[in-house]
C-alpha cells in the first residue's frame, strides 16, 4: 500500500514505522481501532493493520471517544492532520487531552492544508509560503504538541518523518503511551510547501527540517533546550511528557 | 407513576431502551435530558462524557454506536445545524444513536427559551437527496418515555440515527409516567403507532397537529363539535417519514384540512406537496386567506411562528372558517 505523493513526502516512512510499531506491540490487529477524517494522515491508515474508521472532517477524535466506550478491551488511536488537530478539531484535541480520554492521536505536521494543493494551516510558521499565499503565511505557528502537553495530556512526543531509528523508538513507545497520548510527526510536504519556500529538492526541504529540530532532549542529557534556543522556527524532539526529570 | 419533566422522561426511556452511552454538550432547552442521562449512566465507568460542542456530542453517540454500544445525546434546535454533518454521515454509515432535539422558534431565541416547531423541513432534509431520519414527536411525558424508549431499540435494530423532537413545552411540562425504570425487555415489544387520531371518523374538517399544538388542538376539535362542526384531529407521532398513509385515511370524508404548527407553515408543505390540495402558504398568526387552488380539499395553516404558543381558541377560530 503507498499514498500517492509517498516518494517526495516521505510519508510512506511514518506508515511504515508505524505499521511496525504496531506489530511489536502486543493485542494485535482485531484489537486495534484506528478513526481518520481526512488530510495525509488518512494516508498514514493504508500502511497499517486493524479496523479504520473514515468520519466527517475534523471529527475522529469524539468519534474515537464513543468507539473506545464501546471497546473497552481496543487500542484505539487517531490519525490527524495539522489541519484538524490545531483547526477544525483543535478544540477536540485539547478537551480530549483535558478530559483524558482513552485514545491515543498521532498528528502528522505537514505545515500546510497539502490537500488544499496549498493553503496555510494553523502550523504553517509566520512567513512560510504556500501556493495560494506566496507572501508568506502572516500569523505564527500553533505548536501542537505543546498545546495538547499545557491542555493536560498524559503522554506527548514530536519526531521528524526523517528521524530514522530515533523515530521507530518513539513510536514504539507512543502505541503503549497512556492514554491520551500525542505524538506529533513533522513530515513536511514538498508539493504544497517545500517547493513554495526555495528548496530545490524534496531531500534538502528534510535536512532543513533536520536543522531545525532540538536533539538530545533535557540537561541531563547534554542537548540544548527550548531556554536556550528561543528560535520559534526550533523545535524540540524526542519524548516531551511526561518530562525526563520528573520520571528519574 | 413517577412525575417526569417530558426531557426527563426522554432520559429514562433512553436507559430502558438500551443506551449506553450518554455523550453531552448542555444546551439550556435540552439540559434536564443531560442531567437525567449522567445520574443513569453514573454507575458504569467511561459511560458519559461532556464534551466541547454538538458536533462532538453526536460524533462519540456514533463512535459507541460504531463500537457495538448505543449512545445518546441531546440537542437543541439551534445546535442542530452543527450536528447534521454527524447526522447524515450516521445515516450514510448506518450507525445507531439516538438524538434528542428540543425545538426552536424560527428566530435566533439568544437564549430565551420559547416552544417552538421549526426544525420539521430540517428534519425531512437529514439525508440530502435521500430520506429523513426516523423522527418520532412525543406529546406528553409519557409519551417522551415510551418513544424514547421504542427510538433506542428502533436505532439498533434498524442500525441508524433515530430522532426524538419534542417542544420546549412538552419538555418541560412535569407529568405522569407510568414505569419510568429499565425494565429488561426492550426487544419484542410492539412499535408505536405512527399516528393518533381523535373524532376523525366522520369528520368534515380535519386538523393536523403535534407536540403541544396536538394537545391544544384536541381541546378546539372538542369545542367545535359542541358547536355542531363535525371536526377531527390527526397528531403524527411519526414525523418523519410522515404517515400520509394514515393521513389519507383519516381525511377520506374531510373538505378541509387544518395544519396548526409553531413555525411558519413548514409541515404544511409536505402536506399539501402530498395531498395535491391547495399551495403551501407560510402566514403569521391568522389562518391562510388564500381559497383552495383546487378541490375538493382545502388545506390551510395556522401558523404561530414568534409567540410561543397557540391557544384552543385560537385554533377553534381559524377551525370553524375552514369548516
Amino acid at each position: 500500500m503507498s499514498a500517492p505523493c509517498a516518494p517526495p513526502c516521505a510519508l510512506d516512512r511514518l506508515g511504515r514505522g508505524i505499521a511496525s510499531a504496531f506489530a511489536r506491540r502486543a493485542g494485535g490487529a482485531s484489537k486495534r481501532l484506528v478513526v481518520t477524517s481526512g488530510g495525509c494522515a488518512a494516508f498514514v491508515a493504508g500502511w497499517v493493520e486493524g479496523t479504520l474508521h473514515r468520519v466527517p472532517l475534523g471529527r475522529s477524535i469524539p468519534f474515537a471517544l464513543g468507539l473506545s466506550q464501546s471497546l473497552p478491551d481496543h487500542d484505539v488511536f487517531v490519525f490527524l492532520g495539522d489541519g484538524e488537530a490545531a483547526g477544525v478539531g483543535g478544540h477536540h484535541l485539547s478537551n480530549a487531552a483535558r478530559r483524558g480520554d482513552r485514545v491515543r492521536a498521532l498528528i502528522v505536521n505537514n505545515e500546510v492544508l497539502g490537500g488544499t494543493g496549498g493553503f496555510p494551516s494553523p502550523t504553517t510558521p509566520r512567513g512560510g509560503r504556500t501556493a495560494f499565499q506566496p507572501a508568506g503565511s502572516a500569523p505564527r505557528a500553533f505548536d501542537v504538541a505543546e498545546l495538547a502537553r499545557a491542555a493536560g495530556a498524559a503522554w506527548v512526543g514530536r519526531e521528524t518523518v526523517t528521524a530514522g531509528t530515533a523515530l521507530a523508538e518513539l513510536l514504539d513507545e507512543f502505541v503503549g503511551a497512556p492514554p491520551f497520548a500525542v505524538l506529533e510527526v513533522r513530515a513536511p510536504c514538498y508539493p504544497a510547501y517545500g517547493q513554495w519556500n526555495g528548496f530545490p529538492t524534496p531531500e534538502e526541504m528534510h535536512e532543513a527540517l533536520e536543522r531545525r529540530a532540538l536533539r538530545g532532549g533535557g540537561r541531563a542529557a547534554g542537548g540544548r533546550t527550548e531556554a536556550e534556543s528561543p528560535d520559534p522556527d526550533r523545535f524540540r524532539v524526542g519524548k516531551l511528557w511526561p518530562a525526563r526529570e520528573s520520571a528519574t | 407513576m413517577k412525575l417526569l419533566l417530558g426531557n426527563e422522561a426522554i432520559a429514562h426511556g433512553a436507559v430502558a431502551g438500551g443506551v449506553t452511552f450518554f455523550a453531552g454538550y448542555p444546551l439550556a432547552q435540552s439540559s434536564e435530558i443531560d442531567a437525567a442521562l449522567l445520574a443513569s449512566l453514573a454507575h458504569r465507568e467511561g459511560a458519559t462524557a461532556l464534551v466541547e460542542d454538538s458536533a462532538a456530542a453526536i460524533g462519540a453517540a456514533l463512535g459507541a454506536g460504531a463500537g457495538g454500544g448505543l449512545g445518546a445525546t441531546a440537542l437543541s434546535g439551534e445546535a442542530l445545524g452543527a450536528a447534521e454533518e454527524l447526522l447524515r454521515f450516521g445515516m450514510a454509515q448506518r450507525l445507531p444513536a439516538l438524538v434528542a432535539v428540543v425545538g426552536s422558534r424560527p428566530d435566533p431565541s439568544l437564549g430565551v427559551e420559547r416552544a417552538g416547531q421549526s426544525e420539521v423541513r430540517r428534519l425531512h432534509m437529514t439525508v440530502p437527496g435521500g430520506g429523513p431520519a426516523p423522527v418520532w414527536a412525543p406529546a406528553s411525558s409519557q409519551e417522551c418515555f415510551t418513544l424514547a424508549k421504542a427510538a433506542a431499540v428502533e436505532a439498533r435494530e434498524r442500525a441508524t440515527p433515530v430522532l426524538l423532537y419534542v417542544d420546549d413545552v412538552i419538555a418541560h411540562l412535569r407529568e405522569p409516567v407510568a414505569a419510568p425504570e429499565p425494565d429488561g425487555g426492550i426487544h419484542g415489544e410492539e412499535a408505536p403507532a405512527p399516528a393518533v387520531l381523535y373524532r376523525t371518523r366522520d369528520a368534515t374538517v380535519l386538523v393536523v397537529a403535534f407536540g403541544i399544538v396536538a394537545r391544544a388542538a384536541r381541546s378546539a376539535v372538542r369545542l367545535a363539535r359542541e358547536q355542531g362542526v363535525r371536526a377531527g384531529l390527526f397528531r403524527p407521532v411519526r414525523l418523519w417519514p410522515f404517515p400520509f398513509a394514515e393521513l389519507e385515511e383519516a381525511a377520506a370524508r374531510a373538505r378541509a384540512l387544518l395544519v396548526v404548527e409553531l413555525n411558519e407553515g413548514q409541515l404544511l408543505e409536505s402536506i399539501a406537496a402530498r395531498m395535491g390540495a391547495a399551495r403551501a402558504e407560510s402566514t403569521r398568526r391568522a389562518a391562510s386567506r388564500s381559497r383552495p387552488a383546487r378541490e375538493p380539499q382545502t388545506t390551510r395553516a395556522l401558523s404561530e411562528p414568534s409567540a410561543g404558543i397557540l391557544r384552543p381558541g385560537t385554533i377553534l377560530e381559524s377551525l370553524l372558517e375552514v369548516a
